[in-house]
């Protein structure tokens, strides 16, 4: 062959023989992803404790009426509830007298706190989702949005190892040192997916839905809630907020938009950033504002799965640097420490800063 | 580095439950999102698959924003049943109207942590409002006359053969879901007027009243009465619950 004779491969046919593999190196690289590890850890961890103390806060707020909306006082919703779909054990309280719903109450009580400080969350989790399921049915327009979410995402959870960081069961795990399965990491990532994705479809279908309507398009939307007697709960900065258009305008079109675009915002970080962070600052606003702290908490926990470990490691240093290094924390550290001193001698043991009793001559 | 293995469990998991975690968010998709061609295709399969604990919708607050105030109004007879059917010249007692919806709203202005309590009439008539408006006008106005008798207020059990003979399944449909939508107002409202006068509770009127917010134009300069539209029930016998039921609300 000779020296300038020209060259039968192209380029684009050398670069498909280069990727010939190139399905396997995919697939690999997906399984490798759901075997390697469990993805998220420390965002589960946050959305576990934040989504259970607004359960808890929801739980006890409520108590004192529970037995009106979701006891046998919600009698009179069965001609509507008893065609929802809620079958056994979802409707186990439909004809539960005081002594069985309040026992289920407290029950539901006991488990949120057990999720919440992530102690045996393989079994808690989905009897919590059983718990909650069955008395969220017993009256489901009283709830809110964020008892919906909740309710699917516990579904999600059950699949999830929600308890692998700042959990009792992390401590008993690490003096253990059981070795967790390949099983276990893979349904655990596939319930990240699911989780992910559900927080996708809540945020682009409800953008969705609001870019067809026109008081939306014309950008005063946000206007009408804040002026409801449900909604508004302090008319006063309400009438403020909304005197002028353009703040009215921006939070009406920024709502719209960060909703459609979050899903796709997600691929790159800063972007993701930007979305995550006007997402908080839209479910602070809905909390305050209208009156949904419950509903915001519980939406906003599940964002934290998209935050980084690194992120929240930081996040959780800063805290308890914040919390333990300044001077009142530090004055009762010293406190602490010196009464668990005096109390820790053992008997008989003279303390530094005393002076020795003289030792008897005989 | 060598390569992570994987076994073989975790590998029939992955393929199995990946599959049926992928099938599912894309019916959710389909059953959340806006109405389409695809999402009807898919009908009933999909509402019978979201019925119960996986039922959710992601419309907030769209594509209408929530732009009323929504009140439920009832009143009661608190005589012998016979007194009632007379009236007020048969020496029948009624009450005043009672807006539960204002009453319950007290406790939510300036009240971030107020508890559900102060909701339950207004969701009893978030619900209502949708089953009323899809009645036909005579339909309406027959819900809105007086069935003090206990006897089917359409005239005919929705559950019977002969319901099914009168009306196309569309229509039944409608009326089954407004019936049971009457029957929780009506419960509601007995209820209500029940811890105030106890069993002399016998007869019920229910109205659903809808006030428009003013338009972001006239904020300034809002008018001086807003426009309102009613849905109203007649008189009904009071429902009846059990102890259990009572005790709560007393």
């Amino acid at each position: 062959m000779g020296v300038n004779a020209p060259s039968t491969t192209t380029p684009i046919r050398s670069w498909l023989r280069h990727q010939r593999d190139l399905p396997q190196r995919l697939l690999d690289r997906v399984v490798t992803w759901f075997i390697a590890d469990r993805h998220a850890d420390y965002g589960f961890a946050v959305m576990r404790i934040a989504s259970g103390s607004f359960l808890l806060g929801w739980l006890l707020l409520n108590l004192p009426i529970a037995s009106r909306i979701w006891g046998p006082g919600s009698g009179y919703w069965q001609p509507y509830r008893e065609i929802l779909g809620y079958n056994f054990p979802f409707d186990l309280l439909q004809s539960a007298g005081p002594g069985v719903f309040w026992l289920w109450y407290i029950v539901t009580i006991a488990l949120v706190v057990a999720f919440l400080l992530g102690w045996r969350t393989r079994i808690v989790t989905p009897l919590l989702f059983i718990a909650y399921t069955a008395l969220n049915g017993q009256n489901t327009p009283i709830s809110d949005g964020g008892n919906y979410f909740i309710r699917i995402m516990l579904i999600y959870l059950i699949l999830v190892d929600v308890s692998r960081r700042w959990s009792l069961d992390a401590r008993r795990r690490a003096a253990t040192a059981s070795p967790e399965t390949q099983t276990g990491s893979v349904l655990h990532n596939i319930g990240l997916c699911l989780v992910v994705a559900q927080v996708c479809i809540v945020y682009f279908e409800a953008g969705l839905y609001k870019v067809q309507g026109t008081l939306w398009q014309n950008g005063t939307a946000v206007y009408y809630p804040l002026q409801s007697v449900a909604y508004g709960v302090f008319p006063g900065l309400t009438d403020l907020l909304t005197q002028w258009t353009l703040p009215v305008f921006i939070a009406t079109y920024v709502t719209v938009i960060a909703q459609i675009a979050f899903p796709f915002l997600l691929f790159n970080t800063v972007t993701r950033r930007i979305a995550l962070i006007t997402l908080l600052g839209m479910h602070l606003s809905i909390a305050v504002l209208m009156g949904l702290p419950f509903f915001s908490g519980i939406m906003a926990s599940a964002d934290a799965v998209l935050v980084s470990g690194a992120t929240w490691i930081a996040i959780a240093t800063w805290l308890r640097t914040t919390l333990t290094q300044n001077r009142f924390a530090l004055r009762l550290t010293e406190k602490v420490g010196t009464l668990r001193a005096r109390k820790t001698a053992p008997a008989g043991e003279t303390r530094r800063d005393e002076k020795a009793e003289p030792a008897p001559v005989e | 580095m060598t390569k992570p293995r994987i076994r073989r469990l975790p590998a029939v998991v992955l393929a199995a439950v990946g599959l049926l975690a992928t099938g599912h968010i894309g019916a959710t998709l389909a059953y959340t999102g806006p109405d389409t061609p695809l999402k009807a295709s898919l009908q009933p399969a999909l509402n019978r698959y979201f019925l119960g604990p996986l039922d959710q919708g992601w419309n907030l607050f769209a594509p209408g924003p929530y732009s009323q105030d929504e009140y439920m109004m009832v009143r009661a007879c608190v005589s012998e049943l016979d007194a009632c059917a007379g009236g007020a010249e048969a020496g029948a007692e009624f009450t005043d109207w009672h807006n539960v919806t204002a009453e319950e709203m007290e406790s939510v202005k300036y009240n971030v942590f107020a508890n559900r309590e102060n909701r339950q009439s207004k969701v009893v008539h978030g619900r209502f409002w949708p089953a009323a408006s899809r009645l036909t006008d005579e339909q309406r106005s027959t819900v809105e006359g007086n069935h003090i008798d206990g006897d089917p207020v359409f005239g005919v059990d929705l559950y019977s053969s002969e319901a099914e003979e009168t009306y196309n399944p569309s229509q039944l449909s409608n009326l089954r879901t407004y019936q049971r939508l009457e029957d929780t107002a009506v419960g509601l409202g007995t209820l209500y007027m029940q811890q105030e006068y106890g069993d002399a509770v016998t007869l019920v009127e229910v109205r659903m009243l809808r006030e428009a917010v003013p338009s972001f134009a006239q904020r300034d300069d809002p008018p001086e009465e807003r426009s309102q539209s009613w849905m109203n029930i007649g008189w009904r016998p009071a429902m009846e619950f059990d102890d259990d039921v009572k005790a709560a609300w007393a």
